[in-house]
């Protein structure tokens, strides 16, 4: 078996996106916005000549999970949820509050904040290339239970596709963040990392063809399982970052059922994922048959190059197998024998010796 | 060369930290690709580059890992020497060196490995036993017998006639029933797939009855359940199929040593009695049929082999044939063996003094040194041995002739195709001129008789026309050097030797004829001439040659081929 663990772990520190706590600018930046929307809201409720509501902030998705990849095209990606304390059977409208996020928000960047479904976006700049955007979903209470409601809807949306959908922000960041301990915890990150990386590498950016990193990373708390392996050099088990890679991709492909599509008269493996946490629905409920199938066809490619990979001893020869062409140039292969060592250096010649038949 | 091995290793950029701890003597480390850093010594030879360095793993610093190629004290085997040239500049060597050391140090599937050099392995454990056996593993466990000598066992056997004369043989004694111990066979059912013990890491008790037990049917294990007894010592031949498709055999040797135990058992398999004995290895010498046969090259079935003619080369090809795995052997010969051709013969010179049957000394020789070959000596002329009804050529798988004699060796091709039995007839020149081979009786047309013309001339011949015979000069003798002899009859039962393994091995068609060509400095010299034949390519005499045959052969034309 290939030991190319080493390779797998440089190739994480050349992926990892640090936390908040370990990058400052980042960190700042959300600290700037929570802020500003803190005074903004009490500036229009105050003109609305209202009871200013509390507010309170939560780091929603892989920053807050420690889940996060550096993106392939710079567009650092920020989620902070905006908890409003008020009550939804007091805001009949959802994008209300969306709307007072975007105006407190208006002139803080060159590009115009933008109200999408589920959240207000942010954009910041960098020669005129984005350079990250904030996320901020917007929650509120309700009067008769302790749930968070999620505003759901566009500016000039019609009445029917703006709602309050129940939502479990801090039920789903503990889910993730508790399912695993020590070792298994690290290399369950590194895995899912890798796991978001192949999707930049291998997917389509545009639209749903991608699987969403929230739908891999639920997958992978339901489906992953610690591995280690026996070093026979060392004598030591150590972490096996391909083998628990290939385990998880291997039951993730099994997740898969195949459908028959009767409009397109023909079948298509597909996969539904529900949330652990409110409102439980399919997290690949976005993608076509069509994107499913895909998805499944390149879990299978990765899970055959994998295995490819293990069967290499030589471990240039395994990583050439998986990078570039799954994980990207960041995975590094190490030098070939025949760059590291002179070749032609022996070569059998017959002789008596050898001739003997025992 | 004066080497600055210090500087050699400190060039390469994956060796680091290297320290010369005595004179040819260095620690270093050792990146592998991967990026695992290995503590290692390297030893150089005075000799390098012609010999290689030897490479350890630090033991100061490091494990010995528990990996194939790797012995226990370290030493990396990074190289089977033997039937390879490498390189003799010293930067490529080292190269080459590690590249070996780290293909050993990262390789693939460890058991698998190990498995295909279970009995290397085996072997290089600590206390094993050397044991020999002339029992041929079958596929039923079996009750079979030991010799043991002083409770130290020898050899395994089945207890019959044969097996107990072979090793009589073997071991130049007298061997009875009562030197016999029971021992049991017993042939795993299943595949191991688990560790090959090897340096001081054999299996302990416990592990073998599992390892018994796991790979056995239930069938098997009733027959075992029939093997108890009540004894001091008990020896077990385990057939164990590997993981590569091939099968150890291997001996175990139980010594009770709680000497309170006192019933009848069955310690291969017990469990509940495993600190009672203690186990010792026995790493099996196989003499049985199969494993002489596999080493000998290639001849399958029992054969019987007459051979008529017992001069030079005649005794080199019975030579060159027991090696390769004959075991019966007719010998036909009515000479003595006489000091003056004593320099040419096998049997050399110090057979020569008791002028004896020639026939007689080849059998004492050979079943001395191959007690599986059993010889029939028959010391009289061939003819009449077959006139007299002593012998039945259809009696014979193959019939070899290496009389010398033109006019005995024609009557004999006619009695040969009046039987069944294909023969090969060999024969010599002078003067290191060259010699040939001839299959006949091998189904369609050619025979002895072909190579003979009108005039009386051999088609095959390499020597011109002469009146004179060509013999006088052959017979060297202690007193006169002859520089060809020896080696041309050597040569000759080579030639024929490779042509009966053909033909055992369905390799032939008909019946051709090829000869070796040898200088013809010293016959001409002689004042002989060669023939036309002789100066064809040597190649060209070496391949199958059907151009004697001849259509009105009045021996081989209306015998064969009637059918066609």
């Amino acid at each position: 078996m290939a030991d190319i663990q080493k390779q797998f772990e440089e190739f994480h520190d050349a992926i990892k996106l640090k936390r908040f706590k370990e990058n400052e600018e980042l960190r700042e930046k959300r600290d700037i916005i929570t802020k500003k929307i803190k005074k903004g809201v009490k500036t229009k409720f105050e003109e609305m000549e209202k009871d200013v509501p509390s507010l309170e902030f939560i780091d929603q998705g892989s920053y807050a999970v420690d889940l996060g990849i550096i993106p392939e095209d710079k567009d650092y990606d920020i989620d902070e949820g905006v908890i409003f304390d008020l009550y939804k059977e007091d805001y009949t409208d959802s994008v209300e509050l969306k709307m007072i996020i975007r105006d407190i928000l208006e002139n803080h960047t060159n590009t115009p904040p933008k109200i999408k479904n589920p959240c207000v976006t942010i954009t910041y700049s960098l020669d005129d290339e984005p350079a990250y955007h904030v996320d901020l979903p917007v929650y509120i209470k309700s009067k008769y239970d302790n749930n968070l409601y999620l505003a759901w809807g566009k500016e000039f949306s019609n009445q029917d596709n703006k709602h309050w959908d129940l939502a479990d922000p801090e039920g789903l960041n503990d889910h993730i963040r508790n399912s695993f301990k020590d070792d298994a915890k690290k290399q369950f990150k590194r895995v899912v990392r890798y796991m978001k990386k192949w999707k930049d590498i291998c997917f389509n950016s545009s639209g749903n063809s991608r699987p969403p990193s929230i739908g891999l990373t639920i997958a992978a708390v339901d489906l992953f399982s610690y591995k280690q392996s026996y070093n026979y050099l060392s004598g030591k088990f150590k972490d096996d970052d391909l083998g628990a890679l290939k385990d998880l991709v291997s039951k993730l492909k099994n997740k898969f059922i195949l459908k028959w599509d009767p409009d397109l008269e023909k079948s298509f493996y597909t996969i539904e994922y529900n949330l652990p946490v409110q409102p439980y629905s399919n997290v690949f409920s976005k993608m076509s048959n069509n994107q499913m199938d895909s998805f499944y066809q390149k879990l299978n490619e990765l899970e055959n190059a994998l295995t490819e990979a293990e069967s290499k001893s030589d471990p240039h020869e395994a990583c050439k197998v998986l990078s570039p062409k799954y994980f990207g140039d960041k995975f590094p292969i190490p030098e070939s024998k025949e760059a590291r060592y002179q070749q032609v250096a022996l070569s059998s010649a017959p002789s008596s010796n050898s001739a003997k038949g025992d | 060369m004066n080497i600055d091995f210090q500087e050699l290793l400190q060039e390469k950029e994956y060796l680091d930290k290297v320290t010369e701890v005595e004179s040819y003597n260095y620690e270093l480390l050792f990146e592998l690709r991967n990026g695992y850093q290995i503590p290692l010594t390297i030893t150089f030879s005075p000799l390098f580059p012609a010999q290689l360095p030897v490479v350890h793993i630090n033991e100061k610093y490091h494990n010995i890992p528990d990996i194939p190629h790797v012995m226990s004290s370290g030493l990396v085997c990074f190289l089977d020497k033997e039937g390879v040239i490498w390189s003799d500049i010293p930067e490529r060597i080292l190269d080459f060196v590690f590249d070996r050391v780290e293909r050993v140090l990262i390789s693939n599937s460890p058991q698998m490995e190990y498995h295909r050099e279970f009995s290397y392995y085996f072997g290089t454990l600590e206390k094993t036993e050397p044991v020999f056996s002339v029992y041929t593993p079958e596929d039923e466990p079996k009750e079979i017998s030991v010799l043991a000598m002083g409770g130290k066992p020898f050899a395994f056997l089945t207890d019959d006639v044969e097996s107990r004369s072979l090793l009589s043989k073997l071991l130049n004694a007298n061997i009875n029933s009562y030197n016999l111990d029971k021992a049991y066979y017993i042939p795993l059912d299943y595949t191991y797939k688990g560790k090959v013990p090897q340096f001081d890491r054999f299996w302990s008790n416990g592990e073998i009855t599992n390892i018994i037990r796991d790979h056995i049917s239930d069938d098997t294990l009733l027959k075992i359940a029939k093997f108890s007894m009540n004894k001091k010592r008990y020896f077990y031949l385990l057939r164990i199929p590997l993981l590569t498709g091939d099968q150890a055999i291997i001996g175990l040797w139980y010594e009770r040593v709680n000497h309170s135990l006192s019933k009848k058992v069955i310690p291969l398999i017990d469990d509940s009695i495993v600190d009672d004995f203690v186990v010792t290895p026995l790493f099996v010498f196989r003499n049985d049929d199969t494993t002489l046969i596999e080493r000998g090259g290639g001849i399958k079935k029992p054969l019987n082999v007459l051979l008529v003619g017992c001069g030079s080369v005649g005794s080199d090809l019975l030579f060159m044939l027991a090696r390769s795995g004959i075991k019966h052997f007719t010998l036909i010969d009515d000479d003595k063996m006489e000091i003056e051709n004593s320099y040419r013969h096998f049997l050399g010179m110090n057979k020569s003094i008791e002028r004896k049957p020639k026939v007689k000394l080849l059998k004492e020789e050979f079943e001395n040194r191959y007690p599986n070959v059993q010889i029939q000596a028959i010391e009289n002329e061939v003819l009449d041995t077959i006139e007299n009804g002593e012998i039945e050529l259809n009696d014979f798988d193959l019939i070899l002739v290496a009389i010398g004699d033109p006019n005995i060796e024609r009557s004999l091709n006619k009695l040969i195709l009046e039987s069944s039995t294909p023969a090969i007839f060999t024969w010599v020149e002078a003067y290191g001129i060259g010699g040939h081979a001839l299959v006949v009786n091998n189904g369609e047309k050619g025979c002895y008789e072909c190579l003979i013309d009108s005039e009386l001339r051999l088609y095959s011949s390499f020597a011109g026309k002469s009146d004179v015979p060509f013999i006088k000069n052959m017979n060297g003798c202690a007193g006169s050097f002859t520089p060809y002899g020896s080696i041309d009859s050597m040569e000759t039962a080579l030639l024929a030797s490779r042509l009966v393994l053909r033909l055992l091995d369905n390799d032939i068609k008909g019946n051709p004829l090829v000869s070796w060509k040898g200088s013809s400095k010293v016959f001409e010299e002689s004042g002989f001439l060669t023939s036309d034949r002789y100066n064809q390519p040597k190649d060209i005499l070496n391949q199958d040659d059907y151009e004697y045959i001849n259509r009105s052969c009045k021996v081989c034309s209306n015998l064969k081929d009637v059918a066609y």
